[in-house]
């Protein structure tokens, strides 16, 4: 494997926003399985019609933008894009190439366990083309995705490795879902990615020759393809054969796991961006600008930082709470009510979670709430319960999904009480003096045997350490 | 631009989708090389250069986005009414092959 | 008995008295539409089919109109104009065509234009050319060339047209009616035809201001699908006219009128000039202020070309949608790069490639700076040079083109005559109101004369040009009914 030039890779991430009508259009954002039955006349480029823009969308761009420490512009700006495919009817993509809604920002994200700043060029709020689905002959064209809103974000080229540009569009992906302005799913195709590719020689100081793959659907295949790409230039340079890689654009083919030549430069399309004139400028306010900063929520690297700060949560166990927002939403609320960071952690990552994949429910599905977790732990407190019983109560409340407090009664109440065991652990060593003797003597395993008569004699029910402390304070005289 | 000849008009046209007769073409490459007296008219305005481009007929910005409501879907009938060639509730056409 | 040549308040009353059937008016606009089609071609399609209307409180209800081919009617043809569009049904209506039907109006007929707006002769539309009934050999002018002609024929009391490029004035001035094209965006484009999105506007031919003000009341207003709207609740057009200009501050451009900076200027301009002065004169004489202004000369021989520039490249964006995929005609071929070719090389007219060509060397990344930019800013100069003059003055009048209709045989412009020919584009460069009202006769055809007021200024303009139309005689007019 040769590693002796320098990888240096650029990201175009699209991600589908979420919202109940298109950006442009007023008919329905979403994923039907009938085909053209989300549409309207703009979608399909209908003469006459006119595009209307969705202040959703306009405020998830803005959201975004802040995210990303972008510059945001006085106004909203869009662009005409043009060019002929079936997939785009009116041969006008609206997109924002001359002021888009956030440049020059800068992200943190973590790979590898190290920190990085990732650079970004600019993130565009543009809609989206129809989608094809292809025979043997032919093909068919479904216009449910056209005008469907879509943000793109362009980095800078400054991700140096395949699992840098990986952990960044993992990143992005739990902060659109984090914000709720995509649902990120990469499944449904809701994330599609052009990779930028290109290798120099460590010391160099200009960039090598830039090839782009488009249209990368999956991270999985983001990382397999930059890692054939920079394989495939490598070779090429250290065989002295670097002219032959030129300025293209590739596709990454899944089967083979390599990339394919799709066009070169001179095909490059002229896209005649212009200022959309049926858009007016749309001023962004401080005042909106602001009420949606204060939407921002704590995103996941911030919190995982405080959960293995703060809490002390090991980074495995603070990464699992955080790889939803949901989960970590819980978690806090957890610890809002007072319950011990550690334990909750514990309480949500063996067994809420478990529960939740094998009822296939979120966690805001599952019956059990953070305040049902706070009373059970605090009844454990308070020794009124026992942590075996905890956790009896716990899947009782799940699955019966009744208040845990119709599970913690008097009738399987832990025995605390120093008094009442006091008197059942006098008994005990009263009706055994042979091993009271022997203990004494020396055998300290039998203090077990004290431990598990009084169990016993309880059924269970007696508080393990007020009963060990007892007995060790009456044997051990 | 200096160099403007039929083959320029052709690239356009290649570019544009749609094929023109000769004479369709030599009035193209005129009305391309007229452009340069309409710059130049434009540029005698005194100030030009350093004015504003209007992008849009108003000055005036929206203060007011609509809400994101949806509307009912066009109905399949009314939506393929004018297409040559369907197939079940889509536009059907050749293979489009990747590229 | 002849009704369809009486105005929209005269048909109103006459209705709503009983005086007068729906039905029967209907009959005679239909009756009459194809007289007019037989002899001067001013349709594409004459809505046989239409039902009568039924009369009510509007003062529109039940009135038949005809709309130029470029507003979308549900359930009924509409071409742009073109080839590439000759068996397109839209199934919906343009918001304009809505309000109208809201209010009761009869959509009779879809009237000949130029090609997808682009052409202002009246000659580029795919059904061919629109003769002026007031002499066949002459050209309606364009691109709302049918429906002047139906107005102006008797037809109707009132039609739809578009002015991009005063295309809707024009044709009025060509054909001695009413042209009013009102402030971009009071009314809703919504459906209709984009042909340059930044200087499109709907307009009105109508054969009063008051008839033209009533129509627009109607249209007006905002449109959450049509993003460039705005609030027009406190304009009432109609209401407005009360012919009073005292007080009103009027100008007129020397550029645009004495005779001094058109020295090719042949006997018809000639006439056509004086004549414009004599109503300016009439105008001082009932004590109404008519100043004299100036206008740097470069900027109005500049106009032509900037709308030349910005008009090619905004229409090849617009046609990029014209590919026969999803409606008029599929172009033949193995796969969609021959199809679209077919299509748009069998349906696009020759001034409209030739003029996709222009868009398309204009709009190229590396050209725009020089051209389509430069064009823009050319724009943003003239138009600030009359919001200097809307500082001072109410209206700007100006001699409505060169003069009557020219003949079909000879469309060409005549040299050094260019910078008055186009300069009622400087209403729609700026999207100010304008309207233009015969005022005149030159050889025995019917002269125009443009007044522009600041934009959103509508209801003073309209008041104005109703007062100066008050004075002369020539509202109401139909071609051919001895003047």
């Amino acid at each position: 494997m040769i590693m002796k030039y320098k990888a240096v890779i650029g990201l175009e991430m699209h991600c589908e926003l979420k919202s109940d009508s298109k950006v442009f259009s007023r008919s329905r954002n979403g994923y039907s399985k009938l085909a053209n039955s989300n549409v309207c006349p703009f979608d399909l480029g209908f003469p006459g019609a006119m595009p209307s823009l969705n202040k959703r969308s306009v405020k998830e761009a803005v959201m975004m933008s802040m995210v990303l420490n972008c510059k945001l512009p006085e106004y909203m700006l869009f662009d005409r894009k043009h060019y002929f495919y079936p997939d785009l009817p009116s041969g006008i993509q609206l997109t924002q190439n001359t002021l888009p809604v956030g440049v020059d920002g800068a992200i943190e994200i973590e790979c590898e366990g190290k920190r990085k700043t990732v650079y970004i060029h600019d993130i565009h709020l543009e809609d989206d083309a129809a989608a094809m689905d292809h025979f043997e002959d032919t093909s068919v064209i479904d216009f449910n995705r056209s005008a469907a809103p879509l943000l793109e974000l362009v980095t800078q080229p400054c991700l140096y490795s395949a699992e840098e540009a990986v952990a960044f569009l993992e990143h992005m992906r739990s902060a659109y879902k984090y914000c709720g302005t995509s649902e990120a799913d990469t499944a449904k195709g809701q994330i599609r990615c052009d990779v930028n590719v290109s290798i120099m020689d460590e010391d160099a100081t200009e960039f090598g020759t830039r090839v782009e793959i488009k249209n990368v659907n999956s991270f999985s295949n983001v990382y397999d393809a930059i890692k054939y790409e920079v394989r495939r230039q490598s070779e090429l340079k250290a065989a002295g054969r670097y002219d032959e890689v030129v300025q293209e654009t590739r596709r990454y083919d899944e089967v083979s796991g390599t990339t394919q030549r799709m066009r070169s430069k001179e095909d490059a399309v002229d896209y005649k961006y212009f200022p959309e004139p049926n858009i007016p400028r749309y001023r962004l306010t401080p005042e909106w600008v602001e009420s949606i900063r204060r939407e921002i929520p704590r995103l996941a690297l911030e919190r995982k930082d405080m959960y293995t700060g703060t809490y002390g949560l090991s980074d495995y166990d603070a990464s699992i709470l955080v790889r939803e927002k949901e989960i970590s939403d819980y978690f806090e609320k957890c610890i809002n009510l007072g319950v011990d960071p550690k334990e909750a952690c514990n309480w949500i990552t063996v067994n809420i979670i478990a529960y939740m994949n094998k009822n296939e429910l979120t966690i805001d599905e599952i019956f059990l709430r953070p305040e049902h977790l706070a009373f059970i732990t605090e009844n454990v407190k308070k020794g009124t319960i026992s942590s075996k019983q905890a956790k009896d109560v716990f899947f009782k409340v799940l699955e019966e999904k009744k208040e845990p407090s119709a599970f913690i009664n008097k009738e399987n109440a832990q025995i605390s009480d120093a008094g009442e065991l006091e008197g059942i652990i006098d008994g005990i060593l009263a009706a055994n003096p042979g091993e009271v003797e022997k203990y004494r003597a020396g055998k300290d395993k039998l203090f077990e045997f004290f431990v598990g008569q009084v169990m016993r004699q309880t059924r269970g029910k007696a508080n393990p350490v007020v009963t060990k402390d007892l007995l060790h304070k009456k044997l051990d005289q | 631009m200096s160099n403007l000849t039929k083959e320029t008009v052709e690239l356009f046209a290649k570019e544009q989708m749609f094929e023109m007769t000769e004479e369709e073409k030599q009035t193209a490459l005129k009305d391309l090389e007229a452009m340069e007296l309409h710059i130049e008219k434009i540029n005698r305005i005194p100030g030009v250069t350093t004015a504003t481009v209007m992008t849009h007929c108003l000055d005036n910005f929206i203060l007011e986005l609509r809400e994101d409501e949806p509307v009912e879907s066009t109905p399949i009938e009314d939506l393929l009414a004018n297409a040559d060639e369907v197939f079940d509730r889509e536009i059907e056409l050749p293979k489009v092959v990747n590229g | 008995m002849t009704y369809m040549t009486r105005s929209v308040e005269e048909l109103h009353e006459l209705l709503v008295k009983g005086e007068v059937s729906p039905k029967e008016l209907l009959d005679e606009a239909l009756q009459k539409s194809h007289e007019v089609q037989e002899k001067y071609n001013a349709f594409v399609t004459v809505v046989d089919g239409a039902e009568p209307g039924e009369a009510g409180e509007h003062v529109l209800s039940a009135i038949p109109y005809g709309a130029e081919d470029v507003y979308s009617t549900k359930g009924v043809l509409t071409t742009g104009g073109s080839k590439a569009l000759y068996d397109y049904v839209p199934f919906f209506n343009a918001a304009a065509i809505d309000r109208l039907a809201e209010a009761g109006a009869v959509l009779a007929g879809k009237t000949t234009m130029d090609e997808f707006g682009v052409g202002d002769t009246g000659t580029t539309g795919h059904n061919g050319k629109v003769r002026n009934p007031w002499d066949p050999e002459r050209m309606c002018g364009g691109s709302s060339a049918g429906s002047a002609c139906a107005v102006t024929a008797g037809v109707y009391p009132f039609a739809l047209g578009t002015d991009t490029g005063d295309s809707v004035r024009k044709p009025a001035a060509y054909c001695g009616i009413v042209g009013y094209k009102p402030t971009y965006g009071m009314i809703s484009r919504n459906g209709v035809f984009a042909g340059v999105s930044s200087m499109d506007h709907c307009g009105v031919l109508a054969r009063s201001v008051a008839d033209a003000a009533i129509v627009a009341d109607t249209m007006k207003g905002p449109d959450i699908d049509d993003m460039t709207t705005w609030d027009t609740a406190d304009i009432h057009l109609r209401d407005a006219l009360d012919g009073d200009l005292a007080g009103k501050k009027l100008c007129y451009v020397k550029e645009l009128a004495d005779p001094e900076y058109y020295p090719a200027a042949d006997e018809t301009l000639k006439a056509h000039l004086a004549n414009f002065m004599e109503k300016v004169e009439m105008l001082r004489a009932k004590g109404i202020r008519v100043d004299e202004v100036s206008v740097d000369k470069a900027l109005l021989e500049a106009v032509p070309s900037v709308y030349a520039v910005i008009g090619c490249a905004e229409a090849t964006s617009n046609l990029m949608a014209i590919t026969g995929l999803i409606f008029g005609p599929r172009g033949e071929g193995r796969n969609w790069v021959e199809q679209f070719k077919d299509h748009r090389t069998k349906g696009l007219g020759s001034l409209v490639k030739r003029k996709i060509i222009a868009g398309s060397y204009v709009l190229k990344d590396e050209n725009q700076e020089r051209y389509f930019r430069s064009a823009q800013r050319g724009r943003r100069m003239i138009v600030d040079a009359w919001k200097e003059l809307f500082k001072a003055y109410d209206a700007v009048l100006q001699p409505a083109g060169t003069g009557p209709a020219k003949l079909l045989s000879n469309t060409e412009e005549t040299p050094g005559t260019e910078m008055l020919e186009h300069a009622g584009l400087i209403a729609d460069f700026g999207g100010f109101p304008s309207i233009t009202i015969p005022d005149g006769f030159v050889e025995g055809l019917p002269v125009g004369m443009t007044i522009t007021g600041n934009i959103y200024d509508d209801e003073t303009l309209l008041n104005i040009a109703y007062g100066i139309e008050g004075m002369m005689d020539y509202k109401g007019q139909i071609a051919g009914e001895g003047k």
